[in-house]
């Protein structure tokens, strides 16, 4: 797993619930919560380019 | 939880997938571009001016008073990497030419954040009387300033023009976030 993500244009996924995702989320990212990850909910996206995963902060 | 979600995803088959651990708070405190459902209401990022005239300490008065062009009364000074060490403005222009920025600089002005509420601010420079405040990101590298009357502009309803362009894919600051990292 990279720690850094200089890759502009790689679609950004925000893994944080489904109503947090609808509340406030970072423009343009796509709502996948942590849970739902799966070869089917991923097909969307390819597997061989950059994608950047994020949720609240570190903590 | 990004960090499960980023092992995952690499257990899935996805060779380059980046963990951008600050998260969303990071994203919001620099005054990213964000949507939803939130009130929090409007940030200082949509009412900043960026590009306000800079100096280094080592200049001299009469060549930072040089770049007060169009409406701009002050000059902010900052090192190489572009941390703000003062100011320039009001009294500050009582000092000779010749004499050098880092004696006569209001040392280590007060700044805020992109992403701070717009609306509390601007009530606090109203009973300040503070005309503007720098603006800076988490390392205290200049961004830009926030004049009260652009505060108040935007929070009366008033639309001004986009500070940032967009980039092909991705929102608005992306590009300045990615030149300041």
């Amino acid at each position: 797993m990279s720690s850094d993500w200089r890759g502009g244009g790689a679609p950004i996924v925000d893994v944080l619930s489904p109503d947090e995702h609808e509340e406030l989320r970072i423009a343009g990212s796509v709502g996948l919560w942590l849970r739902d990850l799966e070869e089917t909910s991923v097909a969307r996206f390819s597997k061989t380019d950059p994608l950047v995963v994020y949720c609240h902060d570190h903590l | 939880m990004s960090a499960r979600a980023a092992w995952r995803l690499e257990q899935l088959g996805f060779t380059e997938v980046y963990d951008y651990e600050a998260g969303r708070k990071d994203w919001q405190e620099v005054g990213l571009p964000t949507d939803g459902t939130d009130p929090r209401g409007p940030i200082v990022a949509e009412a900043l001016t960026v590009d306000p005239p800079t100096c280094e300490p080592g200049s001299t008065v009469g060549s930072a008073r040089a770049l007060l062009l169009g409406d701009w009364t002050q000059v902010v000074v900052v090192n190489a990497p572009g941390v703000i060490l003062g100011v320039m403005r009001k009294e500050s222009w009582d000092a000779p030419d010749e004499s050098l920025v880092e004696d006569s600089m209001r040392s280590g002005p007060s700044t805020v954040r992109p992403g701070s509420l717009l609306g509390p601010l601007v009530e606090r420079m109203k009973r300040k009387d503070t005309e503007s405040v720098l603006v800076s990101d988490p390392e205290g590298r200049l961004i830009g300033v926030l004049d009260r009357d652009a505060g108040e502009a935007v929070l009366s309803g008033d639309s001004i023009e986009p500070t940032f362009e967009s980039c092909d894919h991705c929102p608005g600051w992306w590009r300045y976030r990615m030149a300041a990292t």
